[in-house]
């Protein structure tokens, strides 16, 4: 059994060994978080839980996927962009398992495999709105390049909701959390609904809703009121990539993107327009190994490798960045 | 009055535009349509606000280019009514005239691309010296009638623009003009209008490749 592809993801706080096999099925798909005792993620915490256990998570991805080291072709990790200290982390491990067994290494854009992952849910030529905590971006590729259509222009949603929640004492991730006080939540609250062309923009609503609660606001009715203004400003930017493209399908991607309040309203956008939509599951929603496996099995097959000199870490890889030899 | 209402001739992500007649007159409605994904509260806020926007940016730029005449405006339907201009759309006609290989064209060719070019540059030039900046001068958004470039869809543009504001403009068209019409003059014919039009035009167009070196700065896929 020759030709599989492990895969290590470590732009963030999550740290993921996937591996492929030749045809592209997922194998194995490891995934572990770092969650700090409080506040948000430090880096260089983040990083050492990574280094402390990938060589753990290799081994165990190898075994679930019945496999012998000698069976992989290449390996490939998440070159970009994210954290410094957790990326370069995942690059150490990725490096010395390509030199230890005489495998190309193969460097991948994190978001761009966020799409490429979309195939195993059937999406052929999807826009990607991709919601995490870092990346809040809609991507598609068009005109042999991957492109962004719309991003934020200061904060990712998810590090909005995870701040609103530290201000109020939620444990990080908070995301969930207030997804659940979304639910109690009944009045609309004005907040700042800010899209510029595609562009969107969310640190005025992290601003107002801060305000609101010292007002008296409950954590229900804000809850509510951001995910309400937060999410339609997401869906307006997805839609009109869609319409501006031409494309009739939406993927979704990223950790926020277990929001069933964000589901639905991509469900209803597209059902008003005819389009379809893919949401992966969650082990291929967050952040994880096989999607950088996958992505790297199709750079693998157009021989997209790099040397251990051109392996350096980029934090700021942008999408559009990205040389594709392989679609 | 009497208002007729025809055909769908447009069909954009945040509204539908309809051809119609009002009294003897061709007229397009356009009507902001609601979300069903967002809140009704959102859905009413956004849609009154951007058809106001709309209203009051057409209105400041019939000063200043040639952009259709508001007839009506209906804030509870989120309606706009104007005039209708009979043309074919800019971008359509480019494509038509640069419909295979230009060099064997007759010159006509060339010298209507150009043509077309230097009058969006020079209208683009009139629009900025009033303190608007368009928002998304594609050329799916002007109308070629009368031998002149009309501005229909404003409804991205803000008043009061600065500098940067203007030279995002400028970018924003060498990149519809990129994609929609690669290889053609048309881009280096706008900035021609736009110079021998603007007062401070120099400036705007130096300003692009300010922009163009910031590295976060993306390049904006228009297709």
């Amino acid at each position: 059994m020759t030709g599989h592809i492990v895969g290590i993801e470590g732009t963030a706080h999550t740290a993921g060994v996937g591996i492929v096999g030749p045809d592209g099925r997922i194998l194995s798909n490891i995934i572990d978080s770092y969650s700090p005792e409080e506040g948000g993620i430090h880096p260089r915490e983040a990083a050492d839980h990574h280094s402390d256990i990938l060589p753990d998570m290799i081994d165990r991805a190898m075994k679930e996927a019945d496999l012998d080291r000698t069976d992989l072709a290449a390996v490939a990790f998440s070159q970009g962009p994210g954290l410094g200290p957790c990326l370069r982390t995942a690059a150490t491990a990725a490096r010395a398992l390509s030199v230890s067994m005489d495998i190309p290494l193969i460097g991948v854009n994190h978001c761009v495999a966020h799409l490429e992952v979309g195939d195993l849910t059937g999406a052929t030529d999807p826009i990607l709105l991709y919601v995490s905590g870092g990346n809040t971006q809609v991507i598609a590729f068009v005109n042999g390049r991957y492109r962004v259509f719309g991003e934020t222009m200061d904060i990712g949603i998810g590090n909005m909701l995870d701040k609103f929640g530290s201000t109020l004492g939620i444990p990080f991730p908070a995301a969930p959390v207030l997804e659940a006080k979304a639910r109690n939540g009944g009045e609309l609250l004005p907040l700042p609904y800010s899209v510029k062309g595609m562009d969107v923009a969310f640190s005025g609503i992290l601003t107002s809703a801060a305000r609101l609660h010292e007002k008296g606001a409950s954590i229900e009715d804000l809850s509510h009121s951001i995910q309400e203004t937060a999410f339609a400003m997401l869906v307006e930017v997805t839609e009109r990539a869609l319409a501006h493209t031409g494309k009739e399908e939406v993927l979704l991607g990223g950790g926020v993107a277990q929001n069933a309040r964000l589901v639905e309203m991509v469900d209803i956008m597209c059902r008003e327009r005819g389009a379809s939509h893919f949401v992966p599951p969650p082990p291929l929603l967050r952040d994880n190994g096989a999607m950088i496996a996958y992505t790297g099995l199709k750079m693998f097959n157009a021989g997209a490798f790099i040397s251990i000199e051109e392996s350096g870490i980029l934090q700021r890889f942008r999408t559009e960045e990205v040389e594709v030899t392989w679609r | 009055m009497e208002v007729t209402r025809g055909d769908v001739i447009r069909r954009g992500s945040e509204a539908v535009v309809h051809a119609g007649t009002w009294e003897d007159m061709k007229v397009v409605i356009k009507t902001r349509i609601s979300k069903g994904y967002r809140h009704p509260s959102i859905d009413l806020q956004l849609r009154s606000e951007r058809t106001r926007h709309e209203a009051r940016m057409l209105r400041a730029a019939r000063d200043h280019v040639w952009t259709p005449r508001i007839i009506d405006i209906d804030l509870k339907e989120h309606t706009i009514m104007m005039e209708m201009i009979e043309g074919p759309v800019v971008r359509d006609l480019v494509l038509e005239i640069t419909d295979g290989n230009l060099d064997v064209r007759p010159d006509g060719g060339r010298d209507q691309i150009s043509a077309i070019g230097r009058s969006i540059g020079a209208g683009l030039a009139k629009l900025h010296a009033g303190g608007l900046a368009h928002g998304d001068p594609t050329t799916s958004n002007m109308i070629y009638h009368d031998g002149e470039v009309w501005f229909i869809d404003l409804s991205l543009g803000s008043r009061g623009a600065d500098i940067e504001e203007k030279a995002v403009d400028l970018r924003l068209l060498r990149e519809a003009v990129e994609s929609t019409h690669p290889g053609t003059t048309l881009f280096d014919d706008a900035i021609d209008g736009y110079l021998s039009t603007s007062p401070d035009g120099d400036a705007v167009v130096e300003h692009i490749e300010r922009i163009d070196s910031r590295g976060r700065y993306r390049r904006r896929p228009a297709v």
